[in-house]
């Protein structure tokens, strides 16, 4: 007799981890309109009211500042360094090939916080003093190496004949760079720069110890959490998640679409 | 051709820029972990191994670091639990909303970490959403206290943060086990336990390795969750870092321990990649 | 005809792979040459080389007087047609076969006009517009080889190109491909493992066999007079016979004596006879050779008989259906065939 899971085992158990993965977070959107500033069960009225708090909050607005300057910044650099170089390590074999493969994964695989304090001593002997500008150095690194990962899976599924085709119709190499890898992989480079975008907004382990006085969001929130529950980090997280939710979808579909491509 | 120099024009800033932002600074730890600080915090040129002998004798540090290393594998497992039933769902039973369900993952893979840990806070405390639910629906008399501040808390904070760093890579490993073999399996008269136990998870196991091996590590890393989740006991080898480079100031000694547990964390994720080469059934893997 | 494209001693390494072996061929102007071949038997490698993709390890190419052994693929009159017709999805039809004149300079009117004239040569005037992705797997095809004929290439090179197509649609493309070639009046060089599209749309086909070429010659003398075993083996389906040499001009088949022509053979040695099963006249008389039908094998225009003999070797020969069938299994029938129908190898 075969013994089938009671059918509704899995979809349960399964559905129950997904509650579980989200819950918190309908919470935290829940209680940004509460009305009553103790975070109790059941609300017993809505509001707006810590929106209003939270755009009153100058060094909550400053930090959002902060972040998005750093942001933009370390993902633009990121960029600039990452796509030739991963268009390299794509295409060319060359000498240290493999060692730079290993480096560039270094910020992934290893803990952040010994990346963190790595950078703190020396960053100050290259003339690099702690500031957002230290931030963003150490956001440019890891970002690159998150840059280069999603990029290189890109182009690894890129056709090499369209390439070939390119020069079999006259167009030098830099021409087939721009015109024909370029257009194809234009999906995958806006979907690793929303990704860089979000990560670098919600960075803490490296630029926990490379800040100086000038905070970035999740520092700041870091900080108003220690002083205590203020439901003004329910608001500010509410939008947190819904930008960084639709450029997270937006990523995932872009990376996806790309790989429709008739063989 | 110059296609020679092509190449290496080309990777060269980046190179550049990791020898002098990434590999230099870890030169450096390791560098000052031999090296010793005076009472203001000053890091003198002295060459010496005080640092490491201070790991290996003093107690605070190594049962920090075995306690660290129990919660992690405390937090991998139950991600591990949480993850199968998930990534079996999504991998077997689903065809039309895969897409979506997988999306269902893969977002709160990206989503902020301070948030999470916040919405956490804001659950378990002891005014908390938990606390007053269960007075309000009558489970409770008083608030439970354990909930937060705790070892309770920080695992079930990480446990949500690490599932889908755990979940993705099981799903892409079953993903990868041809429809066919569950068939033959059922076929031949497995019923579903069987076929789970049998086919799917040997199968996937480079998968389970993998994303166990996750967890593991990014809890040995974390520092955050302990400081704000947990109780006065909750101290993770992190903390311990992060306190060497702040408050007591003994930047050689926090190099050293940095640079311990860097070698552990180097070991483990060595080990994990030969085992799971060695239980891979299927080439062509990446997750 | 003078030679268009000549390759001198071309080797290919990879590593210590022996791709391709001391190729000595000479495609004549205006001809279609197919290199035919199992996979991995270097024909890929050499239109490759060809086309500038790879550069060989030895050896010259010579195109029109001209040595483009070294040369990049985009400096060279050459295009190509790849097996899975890389079109640039980003691109519309129009902008597909216009970018290797866009590289060429040309103004947008001349661009223009040689688009519309290729796109209705392929009938694939009301395509223009489309990307890549929206079209089928055959209309795909026609856009990849509009894109390849509109740089007016000294040769097209086309590499396995009907390979991904369905069966029906492959043939229909393949006397397409014929009727381009006529019209065209260009050189094609194809590369195929399919024999059956190698003898049907080549002038001359060239059989690579690991990494050598055994036999240059037309269709016909290709099927009817193989220079090599393997040539005898891989195209069409023949007899290969295994018999010994007795005596000088004499060879014995599963105990019966056969006369046969012969160059330097010694006796006792063993050999290969080849012979196609068309070749064989059945007949309850006499014959060269005597043998019992096992089988009888209705496969519409033909009518397959497998002969038993002696020794454990069957024969097979084909009748035409339009005569109903003269034998019966477990009947013996005598074989004949002409002399000059018999290979030896």
């Amino acid at each position: 007799m075969i013994t089938q899971f009671k059918s509704g085992l899995v979809p349960v158990a399964a559905l129950a981890v997904i509650t579980f993965l989200y819950f918190p977070l309908i919470i935290i959107v829940l209680y940004s309109f509460n009305a009553d500033s103790v975070s109790a069960f059941p609300i017993q009225s809505y509001s707006l009211g810590w929106y209003s708090v939270m755009l009153q909050n100058d060094s909550l607005l400053a930090a959002v500042k902060n972040s998005i300057t750093v942001a933009i910044v370390a993902t633009t650099l990121a960029l600039i360094v990452g796509l030739p170089a991963a268009y390299a390590m794509h295409k060319y074999d060359f000498l240290g090939k493999k060692t730079l493969e290993r480096i560039v994964l270094m910020p992934i695989t290893l803990p952040g916080i010994v990346t963190g304090v790595a950078m703190l001593s020396f960053f100050p002997l290259v003339g690099v003093r702690l500031s957002l500008t230290a931030v963003t150095i150490g956001h440019i690194t890891f970002l690159s190496a998150i840059m280069i990962t999603q990029l290189l899976a890109r182009f690894k599924q890129l056709d090499p004949f369209l390439e070939q085709a390119g020069y079999d119709l006259g167009a030098r190499p830099l021409r087939v760079f721009f015109v024909v890898i370029i257009p194809n992989v234009k999906t995958a480079i806006i979907g690793a720069v929303l990704l860089c975008l979000v990560l670098s907004m919600d960075e803490i382990p490296v630029t926990f110890f490379l800040i100086a006085r000038e905070n970035t969001l999740p520092i700041e929130i870091y900080g108003m959490m220690r002083r205590g529950i203020t439901p003004e980090v329910n608001a500010i997280s509410t939008l947190v998640f819904t930008v960084s939710a639709i450029a997270i979808l937006l990523s995932i579909r872009l990376t996806e679409q790309n790989q429709k491509i008739p063989k | 051709m110059k296609e020679v120099f092509v190449k290496y024009r080309l990777v060269l800033p980046l190179s550049l820029w990791l020898l002098i932002f990434l590999v230099l600074p870890y030169v450096f730890i390791l560098t000052q972990s031999f090296l010793a600080s005076d009472n203001f915090g000053q890091v003198i040129y002295d060459f010496n191994i005080d640092s490491y002998s201070k790991f290996f004798t003093n107690s605070l540090y190594y049962t920090t670091l075995l306690r660290t290393l129990f919660i992690a594998v405390v937090v991998a497992t139950t991600c591990v639990f949480l993850s199968i039933p998930l990534a079996y769902f999504i991998a077997f039973r689903v065809k039309k909303y895969k897409t979506i369900l997988y999306a269902l993952i893969v977002l709160p893979f990206w989503m902020s970490y301070i948030v999470r840990a916040y919405a956490w806070k804001i659950i378990l405390g002891q005014n908390g959403i938990l606390n007053s639910f269960m007075m309000y629906v009558g489970i409770t008399e008083e608030p439970l206290e354990f909930l937060l501040y705790s070892n309770f808390s920080v695992v079930i904070c990480l446990v949500h943060i690490f599932t889908p760093f755990v979940a993705i890579p099981i799903y892409t490993a079953f993903e990868q086990i041809p429809k066919a073999l569950v068939e033959a399996s059922k076929d031949l008269g497995a019923g579903s336990w069987t076929t789970l136990w049998k086919v799917i998870l040997p199968l996937g196991l480079p998968g389970i390795i993998s994303g166990g091996t996750f967890a593991l590590v990014l809890t040995m890393g974390d520092f955050l969750t302990p400081v704000l989740l947990g109780g006065p006991d909750t101290l993770f080898i992190s903390n311990i870092v992060q306190n060497l480079f702040g408050t007591s100031n003994d930047k050689p000694m926090g190099s050293a321990v940095g640079i311990l547990m860097l070698i552990l964390i180097l070991i483990l994720l060595e080990y994990s990649g030969h085992m799971e080469r060695k239980y891979a059934s299927f080439k062509s893997k990446s997750y | 005809m003078g030679h268009i494209l000549e390759l001198k001693s071309v080797d290919k390494f990879y590593g210590t792979n022996h791709v391709v072996k001391n190729l000595n061929l000479n495609v004549f102007d205006g001809e279609f040459l197919t290199i035919l071949g199992p996979s991995g038997c270097g024909k890929t490698t050499t239109l490759r080389m060809i086309g500038g993709f790879e550069i060989p390890s030895h050896g010259s190419i010579i195109l029109n007087d001209k040595d483009i052994t070294k040369l990049p693929p985009y400096k060279r009159e050459v295009n190509t047609v790849f097996q899975n017709y890389a079109l640039f999805p980003n691109m519309t039809v129009a902008q597909n076969i216009a970018f290797g004149l866009k590289q060429k300079k040309w103004d947008k009117s001349r661009i223009a006009k040689k688009v519309d004239e290729v796109l209705e040569m392929v009938r694939m005037e009301i395509f223009k517009q489309r990307k890549p992705m929206e079209l089928s797997g055959g209309q795909q095809q026609r856009v990849a080889i509009a894109r390849a004929v509109a740089n007016d290439p000294k040769i097209l090179l086309l590499d396995e190109p009907l390979g991904a197509l369905d069966l029906k649609l492959r043939k229909e493309m393949q006397s397409e491909l014929k009727t381009l070639h006529n019209d065209l009046k260009k050189t094609f060089v194809y590369v195929t493992h399919d024999q059956e599209e190698a003898l049907t749309m080549s002038d001359r086909i060239a059989v690579m066999n690991a990494g050598v070429v055994e036999q240059i010659s037309s269709s016909e003398e290709l099927y009817y007079q193989p220079k090599t075993k393997f040539i005898a083996d891989f195209i069409g389906e023949a007899n290969v016979i295994k018999a010994k040499v007795t005596t000088k001009d004499k060879v014995s088949i599963g105990g019966q004596s056969l006369e046969l022509k012969m160059d330097n053979v010694i006796s006792g040695n063993e050999v290969d006879l080849f012979i196609r099963p068309e070749h064989i006249i059945l007949n309850t008389s006499s014959g060269k050779i005597q043998g019992k039908v096992q089988e009888i094998i209705f496969v519409g225009t033909v009518r397959k008989y497998k002969i038993g003999i002696d020794g454990g070797i069957t024969i097979v020969a084909t009748e035409t259906t339009l005569k109903p069938s003269l034998y019966t299994p477990d009947q013996l029938v005598y074989m004949d065939w002409d002399s000059d129908k018999v290979s030896v190898f």
